[in-house]
Parts: C-alpha cells; sequence; structure tokens
C-alpha cells in the first residue's frame, strides 16, 4: 500500500515535470514569432533611416484639404516633417527627438515645445495623430503581441496581430488589430480600440508599390468610426531608406533652416 | 335724485375748502406725474444703450451658423455668405447689413500667451470705437491684454491657432492701437483686426461668422426674423435679435427689468402713503362736521358716498393733470434731448453711448402709470371711508 502511493507520488511528479514545460514554452514562441512578424514589417518601412516623400488629403464633407510634406527619420527615435505645400504652411518644421516635440513656426520665427500629451492630438487638422507620423515604431516597443488568426484580406493572407500596450508604455488605445500580410510582411489594416473595446478608428493600406529596394503599400487610408465621412489619404510619393543622414540634421538649429 | 344731490354737495365740497382740495389734488397729480417721468427717463436711457448698441456695433438682427453663439470656434463659420448676401438685397425692410468674423486663437508675446478672441470688421465700419479704413492693417487690442503680455502700440503680436482645414495657423500683426475697453472681458481679450486678415488667418476667402442687419423698422424685428428663416435652411442657420444677442453678452441687460421693478416698488410705496396721510388728515380734520351731518339725520351712507366722490373728482384732476404733464414733459424730452456734459459724458462716451438724456415716448408707461395710480387710490381711499363708517357721534360732535 505505503509502496503503491511512493509510486503514484513519482508517477505524478514525472507526468507533472513532462507535462509543464511543454505548455509555457508554446506560448512563449507564437508570443516571439508574433512580435518578430511585427518587426520585420516595422523594419520594413524604417529601417536605420528613411527618408518619404507625401501627399496627404484631409476629406471633410464640404472640403478637401492637401498637404505635401517630407519626413526624415533615423532608427526608432528621431524624426523631422518639412511642409512643402499648400503656400501658407510651407517652411513649417516639426521635430521629434526621442520623447521631445517641437514645432517650427517660420513666418513667426517661434520654435514650440509641444507637451507629449499632445501626441495623439490630429496633425494639421488630419485623421493622422502626431504619434502616427513621428512615432511609427510605436507598434513594435508600445505593445505585447499575439497571433490572433490568420484572416484572408482583399484576397491576401494576413496575420492578425493583438496588440495590447503594455503596462507602462504612453499610448491611447487599449487595444490594436493589426493585419500583416504573410508574404511581403507589409501592413494592410489596422483596427485602434480605445476604451471598452470600443472601435476608434481604421487604418488601410493598399496599392503595393515599388520604391526601388523595398515594396510598400502607397497609399495610406485612415477613417474615424464615429464619423463616417470623414477620411484621411496618405500617397507615398518617394521612400528612400537607409541614406546617410547626419545626427546634427535632427536639431532645432536645423529644423529653422530646412526650406 | 340722491345721487345727482350728493354730486353737487361733493362738487360744491372740493371748492369750500381750496387748500384742502388742492393737497388732495396735488397729491394724485405727483403719483402720476413722478411715476410716468421717472420710468420714462429709465427706459429713454436704456433706450439710448441699446439704440447705441444696435445701430453702431451690430444691428438689430444677426445671422450666425447654428451652435455659434455658444461655441464661437471655426466649425461654426459661414463659408461663403453669397448667398445669404443675395437674399439680403432682395428686403427692402432691411437697411444695412455688414459681416464679422470672429473666433478663438491664442495671442503671444516674448513667454506669456492668452486665449483671446479675435474680432475682424469689415472696413469702414466701427466696432467698440475701432475703425479700420480700406486696406489698413494692424490689430487693436485692450489695455489690460496689452499689459499681460507686456506689449505695447508698434510691436507685432504673434497669433496662433487653426484654419479652417485644422492646419496650424500663425501670424505676427503690428498692433496699431491699445485702448481700455470698459466691459472687463473686452479689455482682457478682445482682439479687433480687419476682417480680411482674420479671413487670411483662416484661409478663407469669404469667410463670416455672423452676419448683423440693421433694419428700417424695429417693431418689424420679429416679421423679418420669421421671413429670413422662411428662407435660409433652419438646422443650419439661426437668426438672433438684439435682446437674444445682448442677453448672452451683459447680465447688466437682464439685472434692468429687475431693477426697475424694485425702483417703481418703493416709489409707489411711498407715493401711497403719501396719500394716506392726506386723505386721513382730512378725514381728521372734519371729523367734527361729519358728527354733526350724522346727528342731523344724515345717513352715513351718504356721507361715505360725498366723502368717496370728492376723492373721486380730485382724484381725476390729478391724475389729468399728471398725464397731462408728463405726456408732454416726455414728447418734449424725447424731440429735444438733454445734452450733458463733464465727467458723467465722458463716462457714458466711454461705454460707447452717446452722452444725453432722452425721455422714452412710450405711451404704454403712462397708461400703466395711471392704471397704478387708479389702484393706489382706491385701495387708500378704503381708510378714511371706514373711519367715517366706525364714527362715534358723541365723540366726533366733542372734537
Amino acid at each position: 500500500m505505503n509502496n503503491l502511493l511512493k509510486n503514484w507520488k513519482t508517477i505524478s511528479l514525472v507526468l507533472l515535470i513532462s507535462l509543464l514545460p511543454e505548455s509555457p514554452k508554446a506560448q512563449h514562441h507564437t508570443d516571439l514569432e508574433a512580435t518578430e512578424i511585427v518587426r520585420i514589417a516595422v523594419d520594413k518601412t524604417l529601417g536605420k533611416t528613411v527618408t518619404t516623400n507625401i501627399t496627404m488629403k484631409v476629406i471633410r464633407p464640404r472640403w478637401t484639404n492637401e498637404i505635401r510634406f517630407k519626413i526624415w527619420s533615423e532608427e526608432y527615435v528621431k524624426a523631422l516633417i518639412l511642409i512643402t505645400y499648400p503656400a501658407k504652411e510651407k517652411g513649417q518644421t516639426y521635430l521629434r527627438r526621442h520623447d521631445d516635440l517641437w514645432y517650427w513656426l517660420p513666418n513667426i520665427q517661434k520654435t514650440i515645445k509641444l507637451s507629449s500629451s499632445l501626441m495623439d492630438q490630429s496633425w494639421m487638422g488630419s485623421d493622422f495623430t502626431n504619434e502616427d507620423l513621428l512615432n511609427k515604431s510605436s507598434f513594435l516597443n508600445d505593445y505585447q503581441h499575439s497571433i490572433g488568426s490568420i484572416e484572408d484580406l482583399n484576397g491576401i493572407k494576413c496575420y492578425k496581430i493583438h496588440l495590447l500596450p503594455k503596462p507602462d508604455a504612453p499610448v491611447v488605445w487599449e487595444m490594436v488589430h493589426l493585419w500583416i500580410s504573410m508574404e511581403g510582411f507589409d501592413q494592410l489594416k489596422a483596427a485602434f480600440f480605445g476604451e471598452n473595446g470600443q472601435l476608434v478608428r481604421t487604418m488601410t493600406a493598399d496599392e503595393i508599390k515599388n520604391f526601388g529596394k523595398v515594396s510598400i503599400p502607397s497609399r495610406i487610408i485612415m477613417e474615424p468610426a464615429a464619423k463616417p465621412d470623414h477620411r484621411t489619404i496618405i500617397y507615398i510619393n518617394e521612400f528612400q531608406t537607409n541614406t546617410l543622414i547626419d545626427d546634427s540634421f535632427f536639431s532645432i538649429q536645423n529644423m529653422k533652416k530646412l526650406k | 335724485m340722491l345721487i345727482i344731490n350728493s354730486c353737487k354737495i361733493a362738487w360744491r365740497n372740493l371748492s369750500r375748502n381750496s387748500r384742502r382740495s388742492l393737497l388732495t389734488i396735488v397729491a394724485t397729480f405727483m403719483t402720476v406725474f413722478l411715476s410716468t417721468t421717472l420710468e420714462s427717463l429709465h427706459v429713454g436711457l436704456w433706450d439710448n444703450i441699446v439704440e447705441n448698441e444696435v445701430r453702431f456695433l451690430s444691428g438689430h438682427l444677426a445671422i450666425q451658423k447654428q451652435g455659434f453663439q455658444r461655441h464661437r470656434s471655426v466649425e461654426f463659420i459661414i463659408e461663403d455668405p453669397s448667398e445669404i448676401y443675395l437674399l439680403l438685397d432682395t428686403m427692402s425692410e432691411i437697411e444695412k447689413y455688414n459681416s464679422r468674423l470672429e473666433f478663438t486663437l491664442l495671442a503671444a508675446w516674448e513667454d506669456k500667451s492668452r486665449p483671446c478672441m479675435l474680432s475682424g470688421i469689415e472696413p469702414n465700419q466701427t466696432f467698440k470705437n475701432v475703425h479700420f479704413k480700406n486696406d489698413e492693417k494692424g490689430v487693436w487690442i485692450g489695455k489690460n491684454l496689452s499689459q499681460y503680455l507686456g506689449v505695447q502700440t508698434g510691436d507685432s503680436l504673434i497669433l496662433l491657432g487653426q484654419s479652417m482645414y485644422g492646419t496650424n495657423s500663425s501670424m505676427m500683426q503690428q498692433i496699431i492701437e491699445v485702448s481700455q475697453n470698459p466691459i472687463p472681458a473686452f479689455d482682457r481679450q478682445l482682439i479687433i483686426a480687419p476682417i480680411d486678415m482674420a479671413r487670411n488667418f483662416l484661409d478663407s476667402e469669404k469667410a463670416v461668422s455672423s452676419i448683423f442687419l440693421t433694419i428700417h423698422n424695429a417693431n418689424e424685428l420679429e416679421t423679418i426674423k420669421n421671413k429670413i428663416l422662411e428662407v435660409l435652411p433652419a438646422e443650419e442657420f439661426e437668426v438672433l435679435s438684439w435682446k437674444e444677442m445682448l442677453s448672452g453678452r451683459s447680465p447688466v441687460f437682464k439685472l434692468r427689468s429687475f431693477g426697475m421693478m424694485i425702483f417703481k416698488g418703493i416709489l409707489y410705496f411711498i407715493l401711497g402713503f403719501t396719500l394716506l396721510t392726506t386723505f386721513h388728515m382730512i378725514v381728521h380734520e372734519r371729523t367734527h362736521e361729519f358728527g354733526l351731518l350724522t346727528a342731523l339725520g344724515m345717513k352715513r351712507k351718504v356721507v361715505i358716498l360725498i366723502q368717496g366722490l370728492e376723492i373721486l373728482y380730485s382724484s381725476i384732476i390729478g391724475i389729468f393733470l399728471g398725464s397731462l404733464i408728463s405726456l408732454s414733459f416726455m414728447l418734449i424730452f424725447n424731440r429735444y434731448p438733454i445734452r450733458i456734459t463733464g465727467d458723467l459724458a465722458e463716462a457714458m462716451i466711454k461705454f460707447d453711448n452717446e452722452p444725453i438724456i432722452r425721455l422714452s415716448h412710450n405711451i404704454e408707461i403712462l397708461l400703466n402709470n395711471i392704471i397704478t395710480a387708479v389702484i393706489i387710490i382706491s385701495v387708500v381711499s378704503i381708510f378714511p371711508l371706514a373711519r367715517i363708517m366706525r364714527l362715534n357721534i358723541t365723540k366726533a360732535l366733542n372734537n
């Protein structure tokens, strides 16, 4: 009887040991995979340095406004935007260095430091926020990733990845769903959820275009869920990665000089 | 027969002691005259303020987008008012109209800034004593704002805000005038600029926020308002009368009727007591006479009737004279207002008012006060009549 009990204990212990590491390992594996997928997708559009030329159309029920601008970014932490059109806004620049954000107004010769709480504010009246344009690595660094499912998006097989913000991440979304194509690792769709898991806005990307070394979606549409007739479309006209940009380029002195 | 006789006796009684009758007549006269003239003075002064406000600052009516009155933001701006202008041009009731473009922005200088309200006005229009000629540039600001920011005439004020498209908008504008505005809120945060500058800031060529209409006949206000609302889509636009516009801005306006009510209450109270003492004195003076009449066999009812008729006669004369004189006062001083000079005049000019005292010639004021006087007299005359009723003949005769 005693022996039997001892045996049982051994057996159960063996069973436990053999079973225990199995499930966490599997979980860990898929998480890592999800993060890897996001990393590849984000790296594709960021690289070491990136120079882009963008046309943005803000569409509202009664008017449409066009803004053209250039973005330079380095690694994940520095970015500079120069507005080139329309004439009234031409020459305005935005600079992000790590967590600081500045804004230069040439017509009044003033630099304005924006508080980081303004990162989720609309950029130039569009449906994109300062965060969207100046902190593109947010998806990778501020969230924990897990693969939800594999979905078909307009005939393209995509990983649907669930993004939940890391405990101290400075993000406003409660949850983000990101669709990344299995073949090209392009971010084709993102759904942003706010409080109580309510859908706040949807981003879709299409018209994949070849820009020399990489092919990425050249049209990105942002639509707020609450305002069905509001829309902002971004067209990527030029896209260059890994060009040589001097560190002093991302400085307040330089943001005043750019034209 | 009794009534006719009583009427005759009462009439004769009036002339029997002319000093006494005169006193009653003067008391009723004063009730009507004082309350009417003082009220028409009060109303006249207020009308003057309103008239100035309406004529020189804005208009009788304003057309705005729904929601502008409350939010005053760029969202509620009329982007292209051309069609509204076309409509207004066809309406002969409208004397003239002018537009303003108002929105909030941030005014800054060196390291200080303050949220302000920018009022873009058309050239050759006066608003708060500010006036821009054609193609004139620059901005006017209040003294308090200039002190807070530390700027003065000639400095370039920095303006920051948003354009119609939500893009950032900024400008540097030279301050061409700093002056004190008597209304603290305006002195603190109003910036007046030419409308073209305001449009440029918003990036919109035609935008206006309010269209102010001056009409020929102020009594047609409601009719014209409804006529405009019939044509313009009501869910998009609203038409506000000057009353609605002022009530939102000036609490003084709301206090006006309340203050007038208290003032009239006190006045009627004083006049009522003056009448009461006069009547009381008359009865007291004639106690012996009334006692004698009753003792000789005249019925108390008849004594009361005769005394009541006496009060009635003197009141009618008093009210008639009072109405006549106050009406002529109203008409004369409405036609030829009193010009004031000195400090008071300066204070009035500062408040954007013409320095004149003009009486209102609204006949309603007179009628209301006559009615009130009649009510007061009727109530007050109960006391002397009741005294005759309770008259002790022996005591009265021994008096």
